[in-house]
């Protein structure tokens, strides 16, 4: 991961800049291309089945369950993986692929939440940045910088400190070390588009500011926020995933990958199954996510099709 | 360079400022009486006035920030609640301990990515580089946590090559000491090394596309002489700030990958902090992380700075 991941916010706040600059108003193509662009992106629709896949089998959860995800079951102990569990039991006998399944409901719930959460309170703050300039462009940007400048796992550490261990603070957590990524990137759009015809023409109309931000500019900054939203979804269960293995994410007995994962470490050695199926399920979601998020800056991007993916 | 060093400098400044008014403010919104904590569970009301006092709680929440920023210019980060030692000390010895992993970390993804993207960028289309884009594909999805179980399980208790956990000092037993030291390394430096992988490619590839380099070739130089002097050199440039944001990620990725191996470094002293609800420790450990963050990003970007003239001017 990626934790790693101080740096990604970064990252992909330095990726959106180039995604805004590189991304053509002229040039804005239909739903219908945009589709068969998709289409014909293998590595994207790959993504996109994977992460369909973890939707559905998340969501379908309690139907595609064999057993009850809390019962304890004396005498089935650490079972290995057979046709009764498919990925074999822990160590109170509960059957591992049932949590895993379920557990899936808390990740994508904690990503999903988190990442819109991030965009909801990142975007607006980075229109009116950009447009006000100024005064306030530099206390606002001055403020994302300090929140860039703890690396991303140990602002979410410390911010659950504050708060307390759980899901609900973990996706609060996650939402704030998200936000800043979100608040460079649509002020970077802004940055471009206030000096366009189309924005001067809203001016002098006499179109108010907060019109021109939310109804001119937003519509046409929306390719790389739908990008960096993919993005921040996979960044944030990450985070979560990171925040339960530490402890201090989803609190027992309720499943979550990261707390699966740190209850499995403690019996590897009787138990290879248990620290195994909820690392491949997080792994390939996020492998989905990230694949979806190149496919989607690719096709969302003029400038970048037929280019192909780099790596 | 002098002018642009200065004015870096300067845009640091608020940034730490402003971290350590977050760090500060954070610890204080912690619920809880850090006065009754350090009076004990028994202690009388008056004793709990006395110990407000000597913490300087008594005061308005400026003149305590003021204090507290006072001290830590001087180096003073108060001391632990839970054993009385002072917060710097134990910053110091432990972070000696997170430097030693984050050389390995670095040490790995430096002998990862240089091969991988230099080939990689010189063998295009071939199954050298798909095999590179699955590597580097999963190098970012891979939870580090999942990764360190994972190298656990196939070294440490298949194959039982490598010893599963635990640190000792070099001094003491070289062998072991690096024995130990593999996993954790190739846990932390993965995720880096297939970052930078990416980017060395993509820059090797813009810089071959340069007319100095067909010039280059056109003047009868060897492929090997083109790719070093003239291609490397140069793609490596954009690849320093890259290097940069890693070594902070590796201080964040040090909480994880320390918890995994039981490696005694700053992460596990901040989350010992944490379930203990050691504030001074907390506040102190990640001010120091933060810090040494931002300074190093200081470095990186005056390195790129001096090694691309072109960045001074923007």
């Amino acid at each position: 991961m990626t934790m790693s991941s101080s740096e990604t916010a970064k990252d992909r706040a330095t990726r959106g800049d180039e995604a805004v600059q590189s991304w053509d108003l002229a040039e804005q193509p239909t739903q219908s291309r945009l589709w068969h662009r998709f289409r014909r992106h293998r590595g994207g629709m790959v993504g996109l089945v994977v992460v369909l896949i973890m939707f559905f089998i998340s969501v379908a959860a309690p139907l595609l369950s064999t057993h009850d995800p809390l019962a304890i079951s004396k005498g089935n102990q650490f079972l290995p993986p057979s046709p009764a569990h498919f990925f074999g039991t822990d160590e109170f006998g509960r059957d591992i692929y049932t949590r895993t399944l379920h557990a899936g409901r808390i990740s994508l719930l904690a990503g999903a939440v988190a990442a819109l959460t991030a965009a909801a309170l990142g975007v607006p703050l980075g229109l009116v940045s950009g447009y006000a300039g100024r005064g306030l462009d530099a206390v606002i940007m001055r403020c994302i910088d300090t929140l860039l400048a703890f690396p991303a796992l140990l602002l979410a550490l410390t911010i659950v400190a504050v708060l307390g261990p759980g899901s609900v603070n973990a996706m609060i957590a996650v939402a704030i070390v998200g936000l800043p990524g979100f608040a460079r990137l649509a002020r970077a759009s802004i940055l471009v588009q206030k000096e366009m015809d189309f924005v001067l023409a809203a001016q002098a109309v006499g179109a108010t500011a907060r019109r021109i931000i939310f109804r001119t500019v937003l519509p046409n900054s929306l390719a790389p926020i739908i990008v960096q939203l993919t993005l921040a979804v996979a960044f944030a269960i990450l985070v979560e995933a990171a925040l339960s293995f530490l402890g201090l994410g989803t609190q027992p007995p309720d499943a979550s990958w990261g707390a699966m994962l740190l209850s499995g470490r403690g019996h590897l050695r009787r138990a290879w199954w248990y620290g195994f199926f909820p690392g491949l399920f997080i792994t390939s979601l996020i492998l989905g996510l990230n694949s979806l998020a190149d496919a989607l800056r690719d096709v969302l991007d003029p400038t970048m099709v037929n280019q192909g993916n780099n790596l | 360079m002098v002018v642009y060093a200065l004015r870096r400098l300067v845009q640091t400044l608020p940034v730490l400022f402003l971290s350590s008014i977050l760090v500060f403010g954070l610890v204080r919104f912690i619920p809880g009486d850090p006065a009754m904590l350090i009076a004990g569970p028994d202690a009388l009301p008056e004793q709990i006035v006395a110990a407000r006092a000597r913490l300087g709680l008594d005061k308005p929440i400026y003149v305590q920030y003021a204090i507290w920023l006072g001290q830590v210019v001087r180096g003073d980060l108060g001391v632990s609640i839970l054993n009385g030692y002072p917060v710097f000390d134990l910053i110091a010895r432990k972070f000696l301990a997170t430097l030693q992993l984050t050389a390995g970390g670095l040490l790995v993804a430096l002998c990862v990515s240089l091969p991988l993207g230099i080939l990689s960028s010189v063998r295009r289309g071939g199954w050298f580089e798909r095999l590179t884009s699955l590597v580097v594909a999963l190098g970012q999805a891979i939870p580090t946590f999942w990764l360190g179980i994972l190298l656990v399980l196939v070294f440490s208790l298949q194959l039982k090559w490598l010893p599963p956990s635990g640190q000792v000092a070099f001094s003491q037993k070289p062998g072991l000491a690096l024995r130990l030291m593999i996993l954790p390394s190739l846990t932390l430096g993965f995720y880096s090394a297939t970052v930078l992988t990416r980017f060395l490619k993509s820059s090797m590839l813009e810089v071959m596309e340069m007319d100095y380099v067909r010039t280059a070739r056109a003047k009868g130089l060897a492929e090997t002489g083109v790719l070093t002097r003239h291609v490397l050199k140069n793609a490596l440039i954009p690849v320093v700030t890259i290097l940069g944001l890693q070594l902070g990620a590796f201080l964040g990725g040090a909480v994880v990958t320390e918890s995994i191996f039981d490696w005694p470094g700053l992460g596990r002293l901040m989350l010992q902090a944490i379930g203990t609800r050691d504030y001074p420790v907390l506040q102190g450990t990640v001010l120091f992380i933060v810090t040494t963050f931002v300074c190093v990003t200081l470095i990186t970007d005056l390195t790129y700075g001096f090694l691309d003239p072109r960045i001074r001017y923007q």
